[in-house]
C-alpha cells in the first residue's frame, strides 16, 4: 500500500512553525526579570560543583523537552500533510437478489430437491446476497422471503429438501404442499411467476439485479390469471432475470418452447435438464451469467491512512509534558 | 515618633521573659572592663554579675544576695557596625526581611547601651557607601540611627562589602569603643580576618550574623527565589535536586563553621540570629560569651 501526502505544504509550514518558534524562543533576548523572594549569598548555591551538574542536567533536560517539542510538531505536520492510500470500494448495492421459484407439482419434486440441494452448498458462499423461495403450485406460498440471514437459508432449504424427499425427521414433520392448491387446476407456472417477480419487495428503490431460478415443465392444467407471456413481462418490466429449469423438455414442444421465449425474453436463459447438463452446472452457468451484471467496476476513493502517526504525537505531547512536570519548566 | 525603639522593646518584652530582661542587662552591664568604684546603690543579684560585687554584710543583713552598683565612671561608646549593602535587604532565615533583623539587634543593643548610659554610635557602609552617625545617649538619638537602618537598606542599593566598611572602622575609630559587627552568612575571607583582627585589637568586638534564608526548596516549597546580587532567580527544578540539597547543606555548615571559627579564633565572641523571636535569646548568649571570653 503506497502513501502519499495530500497537503505536503502543511508537513512544511508546520516544520517551519515549529522552528521558527523555537529560534525565536531562543535568541530573543530574555527581557523579563526573575521575580521571587530576594535572597542573599546565592554563591552559596552557584558555586557548588554539585550545582552546575545540576545545572547541566536541567538544561539538558529542557533541550529534550525542546527537541520533542519539535518533533512532536513534525509529526503533527505529517498527519497534517494527510497521508492517504487508494481504496477500492466494492458498493453493496450490487449485490445481487435471487428467488427460487419451485413449481412443486408431482412431477417436479426431484429436480426441486435438487435445486435446493445446489442452494444450500452455495449459500455457505455467499456474501451480500439475498435469498428467498416461493413454492407453487394451483396457488403459490411464500416458503421464505428474500434474507441475508445464510443460516435461516441454509435451515429453510435442508428442510424443504428433506421434505420434498420424504426424509423429514419425527420432529419437523410439516406438510410442505400446505396453500398450493387453493387455485383452479395444478402447475400455474405463469400466475406462479408472477407471484415470484412481486415478491422483489423493493422493487422501485433497490438497485440490486434480481434474478428467478424457475424450475418448472411449464404443463400447465387449470385457468391461471396470468399467462406466462404476461408473467414474462411483468418481470421484463421489473428487471427481473427469468433462469428457467426444465426436466421435462422433449425438445421442440410448445411448452417448453413457451418456456424457453419468455426466459430468454427477460435477459435470463433457459436450461433443459438433460444428460449434458446436471443442476449443479446449471446453477454454475446461472451463476456466471449473472456475474456480468454485477461486476461493475469498484468504486476509487482517496482515503486518509495516518496509521500510527497520531499515536506519536500523542505519545510525544506526553513526553513533553511528563519532562515539563519533572523540570517544572 | 520613636515607632522604630517601641517596636525593639515591644519585640523585646514579647519573645523575653521579664527574668531574662534582667538577665540582659546584668549581662551588659558586666562586660565592659574598668569600672569606677564610686558606690551607687544595693540591687538584688542576678545570674551572671560579678561575685566579687557581691556585698556580703548587706547581703548577711537582708537574707537575699545583694550586688553593689556603682555609678560610671565614664561613658562607654558602643559603635553599630551595620552592612547597609542590598544583601540586608534579602530574606532571612526564618522568612522575614534581614533588615528587620538587624534593626532589631541594632535596637536591643542600643537600647542596653542607652540604658547604662552608655553612647551609641553608627557606622553603615556598603561598597559604594560609608554613612555615620555621631554616637548619642539618647532613645530620640537612636530612634533616628533605627530609621536611616531602615532607609539605607534596599533591594536596589549598592552591593554589600562589609570588609571596606570595617577597614573604614579602623581607620576611624580611635576611641576605644564596643564594637558590634551586625553582619550576616558572609565567607569568612582573608581580607574579614586581618580588618577585624585589627579592629579587635583597639576595641572589643561582637559578631553577630543575620541567618541568611535556606536556597533549597524543602516540604513542598514552592517559592521562587531570586539572588540580590545578580536579579537571577533559581530554577525549582535544581532547589529540589536532593543530590544538590545535600552537598549544599555539606557546604552552608562547612562555610558556618569557619566563620565562627575564624572570629573565635581572633577571641571574638559571634553568634548568628535566624529570626526575631530567637534574637534575644541568642543576643543574651553573645553577651554571655564575651564576658566569658574575655577572662
Amino acid at each position: 500500500m503506497d502513501v502519499t501526502l495530500l497537503w505536503p505544504w502543511a508537513l512544511a509550514a508546520l516544520s517551519a512553525v515549529a522552528l521558527g518558534l523555537a529560534l525565536v524562543g531562543l535568541l530573543l533576548p530574555r527581557r523579563r526579570r526573575d521575580r521571587g523572594l530576594p535572597v542573599a549569598h546565592v554563591d552559596r548555591l552557584t558555586g557548588l560543583a554539585a550545582f552546575r551538574r545540576a545545572l547541566l542536567r536541567y538544561r539538558l533536560w529542557i533541550a529534550g523537552a525542546l527537541l520533542a517539542s519539535i518533533g512532536g510538531a513534525v509529526v503533527a505536520g505529517a498527519v497534517a500533510a494527510r497521508p492517504s492510500g487508494v481504496h477500492a470500494n466494492q458498493e453493496d448495492d450490487y449485490k445481487r437478489d435471487i428467488l427460487l421459484c419451485l413449481d412443486v407439482s408431482g412431477s417436479m419434486v426431484d429436480v426441486d430437491a435438487e435445486i435446493l440441494r445446489v442452494y444450500q452448498q452455495l449459500a455457505s458462499e455467499l456474501d451480500g446476497e439475498r435469498i428467498g423461495m416461493r413454492i407453487f403450485d394451483a396457488s403459490s406460498v411464500m416458503a421464505f422471503p428474500l434474507t441475508s440471514d445464510y443460516d435461516y437459508i441454509a435451515a429453510q432449504l435442508g428442510r424443504y429438501e428433506r421434505a420434498l424427499t420424504g426424509t423429514l425427521g419425527p420432529d419437523e414433520q410439516f406438510n410442505y404442499l400446505a396453500g398450493t392448491a387453493n387455485g383452479l387446476g395444478a402447475s400455474l407456472v405463469g400466475d406462479g411467476l408472477a407471484s415470484c417477480v412481486l415478491d422483489f419487495a423493493d422493487l422501485e428503490a433497490s438497485e440490486r439485479p434480481r434474478s428467478v431460478i424457475l424450475a418448472t415443465d411449464n404443463v400447465v392444467n387449470g385457468q391461471q390469471i396470468f399467462t406466462l407471456p404476461q408473467a414474462g413481462q411483468l418481470a421484463v418490466d421489473h428487471e427481473v432475470r427469468v433462469y428457467a429449469i426444465n426436466p421435462f423438455d422433449w425438445g421442440g414442444d410448445m411448452a417448453s418452447q413457451e418456456l424457453r421465449d419468455v426466459a430468454e425474453g427477460t435477459g435470463g436463459a433457459y436450461f433443459p435438464l438433460d444428460f449434458a447438463q446436471t443442476v449443479p452446472q446449471i446453477v454454475d452457468r446461472v451463476s456466471a451469467i449473472e456475474a456480468g451484471y454485477i461486476e461493475t467496476p469498484p468504486r476509487i476513493q482517496v482515503v486518509d491512512r495516518p496509521g500510527a502517526l497520531p499515536l506519536a504525537v500523542l505519545v510525544v505531547v506526553g513526553l513533553v509534558c511528563a519532562i515539563a512536570a519533572r523540570a517544572r519548566l | 515618633m520613636e515607632r522604630r525603639l517601641r517596636k525593639v522593646r515591644t519585640t523585646m518584652s514579647i519573645h523575653a521573659h521579664r527574668r531574662t530582661l534582667e538577665l540582659l542587662d546584668g549581662e551588659y552591664a558586666s562586660i565592659h572592663h574598668g569600672r569606677s568604684h564610686d558606690f551607687d546603690d544595693l540591687r538584688e543579684y542576678q545570674p551572671g554579675d560579678e561575685v566579687k560585687d557581691i556585698d556580703w554584710k548587706a547581703t548577711a543583713r537582708s537574707h537575699v544576695p545583694l550586688v553593689k552598683r556603682y555609678i560610671a565612671s565614664r561613658q562607654h561608646t558602643v559603635l553599630l557596625v551595620v552592612d547597609s549593602g542590598r544583601n540586608m535587604a534579602a530574606t532571612a532565615e526564618s522568612g522575614e526581611s534581614k533588615r528587620e533583623l538587624a534593626i532589631l539587634v541594632a535596637g536591643v543593643l542600643g537600647y542596653l547601651a542607652i540604658r547604662h548610659g552608655d553612647r551609641v554610635a553608627l557606622l553603615m557602609g556598603d561598597a559604594e557607601r560609608r554613612e555615620d552617625m555621631p554616637e548619642g545617649g539618647s532613645e530620640a538619638h537612636l530612634e533616628r540611627m533605627l530609621r536611616r537602618i531602615d532607609a539605607a537598606v534596599a533591594l536596589d542599593g549598592p552591593h554589600s562589602h562589609l570588609e571596606a566598611v570595617l577597614e573604614h572602622a579602623v581607620r576611624r575609630m580611635r576611641r576605644r569603643s564596643l564594637i558590634v559587627v551586625i553582619a550576616d552568612d558572609l565567607a569568612y575571607t582573608h581580607d574579614l580576618d586581618v580588618h577585624l583582627g585589627r579592629l579587635h585589637a583597639r576595641h572589643e568586638v561582637l559578631w553577630v550574623s543575620i541567618g541568611d534564608a535556606d536556597l533549597m526548596a524543602r516540604a513542598r516549597d514552592e517559592r521562587q527565589l531570586v539572588g540580590v546580587d545578580t536579579g537571577i532567580g533559581l530554577p525549582a527544578f535544581l532547589r529540589r535536586d536532593r543530590g544538590l540539597r545535600r552537598a549544599f547543606d555539606a557546604a552552608i555548615a562547612e562555610r558556618r563553621a569557619r566563620l565562627e571559627e575564624g572570629v573565635r579564633s581572633l577571641g571574638i565572641a559571634s553568634v548568628r540570629v535566624s529570626s526575631s523571636e530567637t534574637a534575644i535569646g541568642s543576643l543574651f548568649r553573645l553577651l554571655e560569651r564575651h564576658r566569658r571570653a574575655r577572662r
